[in-house]
């Protein structure tokens, strides 16, 4: 039973409301410096000098490295930044203003980090965690988190990473159980889920590489650091078939992971959507207009679902579905062919025009990055309909690009001294799920009626 | 660019407005750029009160209100040069910017702050933002030393707590500036 799209999108739109509401009461409409419009929970810091909201304005300029340095100016300042309303306050002006943004590529398990104010500035390699011992995969970042694993056949280690803080989380072991003798397809997705507010981490796995073989899929959340397990016939027919295409972590947007599967018998292939709030599958619907022949893949470009139809002409049509969930919302926002790169080389796009992937719009709108056959990263230019090449000293080849907002989001400890491993899964509990839905709109709720 | 102690004549036929800084000096400016200022405009919203009317501006000093209608007068210019085309709007964006830098560049630190209070107390969105963000730049690499004498803050923390505070992040402590 799929939750009504309705009631999701105002979920999400009252979070956005709340932090709108939040930044919109900082800004003065009358000439009292000291406004009383400041949630309650925020540490006050009334001192001589500037008032505590342009501290505040002035601490989410700067990067996460200062503000952690900085923590250790005073218990008032230890307080703030450590205080999950200004995490969350830092998150959010850093997406809408576009500061603290990096790129981060990646090389199988080798990644690199680039500024994107500058894109041209040279890469930085960072070390995640479990890389002494070979980590072999890393997650799409949400929200400066990314996941990160190693696969062994039955023991999976992961663990959740912020960059930017430098801490990790090592996941409690879910061991896999496969049945003797039989091949293992695993993927995992990553993202968060804002009715509870809790990053989650979904494994799927499938016995036998082929088609119709069973999937088990096992869901992890960072509030209860527990696995929770789904049961077999709750997962829908149309899952079995992201195997064995399926890979890649999801493309997260308004709290669910989204993959392309290939179509029944050649048809026309589905959107497939796993939402973390209720932990169900279900199918999104792709706008008409979309030639069948087309390879289609989903991304997404900031916070929006994002469909590329990849035609054998050289053309690349982009989709962005605009209200989540709604069909007619989907709209076509460019599109890119061979002949819009006649300042690049052309030797380099004379073989079949490959993948596209938009990452984010510069901050003035007119131009959008784009990463191309994996190994090129390019600024488009909407107005001139000229792409420009970005040269990165120091980039891997090939790579996937990522666009990282660096955060303040905190992880439990970094050791991975007493990781435990789980007893069997718990089935998720609908009434709990239910009443974390409930706590978290009324809460929300209340606070917008300030 | 009008001296701090002159006040620019009025455009024929314009609206002015007159501002009285802390110290008693007034400034004439045109009605365009004093409504920049929304404590200005809110004190004009008010029933029945007369454009005559000399605005107190108790809290801004005359240095720092000479340097907000400048910046104001050139904004509220640049506003007007913009408009559908792009290429016009990308020049302008440009120039405020210049603007902007202009008016940090050779600020002491005590400078800005007091910019900041008076763009703070006369409620100039804008200018409120681009000054938070000259600060952060100011001192996104600075130490923690630097950024206490810059807010006035207390050293409440016990030695021991500081150095667990700070070990906790040794590493944000690497390729701080010095003093």
């Amino acid at each position: 039973m799929t939750r009504p799209n309705v009631g999701e999108n105002s979920c999400q739109s009252r979070l956005k409301q709340y932090l709108m509401t939040y930044t919109k009461a900082r800004d003065r409409s009358s000439p009292d410096p000291n406004p009383a419009s400041q949630p309650s929970d925020m540490p006050k810091l009334e001192l001589d000098n500037l008032p505590s909201d342009v501290i505040t304005d002035i601490l989410c300029q700067l990067p996460v490295k200062t503000l952690l340095r900085f923590r250790c100016a005073s218990k008032r300042w230890r307080s703030e930044i450590d205080s999950p309303d200004f995490i969350k306050l830092y998150l959010s002006h850093s997406l809408a203003t576009k500061s603290n943004l990096s790129l981060i590529l990646q090389r199988w398990s080798d990644l690199y980090s680039v500024e994107f104010d500058s894109v041209r500035a040279a890469t930085e390699l960072i070390n995640p965690p479990l890389k002494d011992e070979i980590c072999t995969g890393v997650s799409l970042s949400c929200n400066g988190l990314v996941a990160v694993w190693k696969n062994y056949r039955q023991d999976q280690e992961l663990a959740l990473w912020n960059p930017s803080t430098r801490k990790h989380q090592i996941l409690p072991v879910m061991p896999v159980e496969a049945p003797k003798g039989s091949t293992l397809t695993t993927f995992y997705g990553f993202g968060h889920d804002p009715i509870s507010d809790d990053y989650k981490v979904v494994r799927m796995v499938q016995f036998d590489g082929d088609h119709h073989g069973s999937v088990q899929v096992r869901v992890y959340s960072l509030k209860t650091n527990s696995w929770r397990g789904m049961k077999d016939d709750a997962i829908p027919y149309f899952v079995h078939n992201l195997f064995p295409y399926g890979r890649g972590c999801g493309a997260l947007a308004s709290g669910a992971l989204h993959w392309v599967a290939p179509g029944e018998s050649g048809g026309c292939c589905v959107i497939v959507a796993f939402d973390l709030g209720v932990e169900e599958f279900r199918i999104v619907p792709q706008p008409d207009g979309v030639d069948s022949g087309s390879k289609v893949d989903v991304v997404v470009l900031e916070g929006r679902l994002c469909m590329l139809c990849n035609y054998d002409s050289g053309c690349v049509d982009v989709w962005v579905m605009k209200e989540y969930g709604l069909k007619e919302s989907w709209t076509k926002v460019f599109e890119v062919s061979r002949d819009c790169f006649d300042v690049c080389s052309q030797s380099s796009f004379n073989r079949n025009f490959g993948q596209v992937k938009p990452l984010a719009y510069s901050k003035s709108g007119d131009k959008i990055l784009l990463e191309v056959d994996m190994d090129k990263l390019l600024w488009y230019d909407f107005r001139r309909k000229r792409a420009e090449r970005v040269r990165i000293e120091g980039a891997p080849i090939p790579f996937s690009a990522d666009v990282y907002v660096e955060s303040l989001v905190p992880l439990g400890g970094g050791g991975g001294m007493d990781r435990k491993t789980q007893q069997p899964p718990e089935e998720k509990k609908k009434s709990k799920r239910k009443k974390i839905m409930d706590d978290f709109l009324s809460k929300y709720f209340n606070k917008l009626t300030l | 660019m009008a001296n701090n102690g002159e006040n620019p004549s009025p455009d024929v036929g314009g609206k002015t407005v007159k501002l009285k800084a802390d110290d008693g000096e007034i400034f004439e400016v045109e009605e365009a750029v004093a409504m920049e200022l929304q404590t200005v405009k809110s004190f004009f919203d008010d029933d029945g009160v007369s454009y005559d009317t000399v605005v107190p501006l108790l809290n801004v000093s005359s240095t720092a209100l000479a340097k907000v209608i400048q910046y104001c007068r050139r904004a509220v210019e640049l506003r007007a040069k913009s408009g559908d085309d792009e290429g016009a709007n990308e020049k302008a964006r440009e120039e405020r910017e210049g603007l902007e830098a202009e008016l940090v560049r050779e600020e002491s630190d005590e400078g800005i702050k007091e910019l900041i209070l008076a763009a703070n107390y006369l409620n100039i969105k804008d200018m409120l933002s681009f000054l938070c963000r000259a600060v952060g730049d100011r001192i996104k690499n600075k130490s923690v030393e630097y950024v206490r004498r810059f807010f006035v803050l207390e050293n409440d923390f016990s030695p021991e707590e500081e150095e667990r505070t700070r070990n906790e992040v040794a590493w944000a402590f690497e390729g701080v500036d010095a003093d």
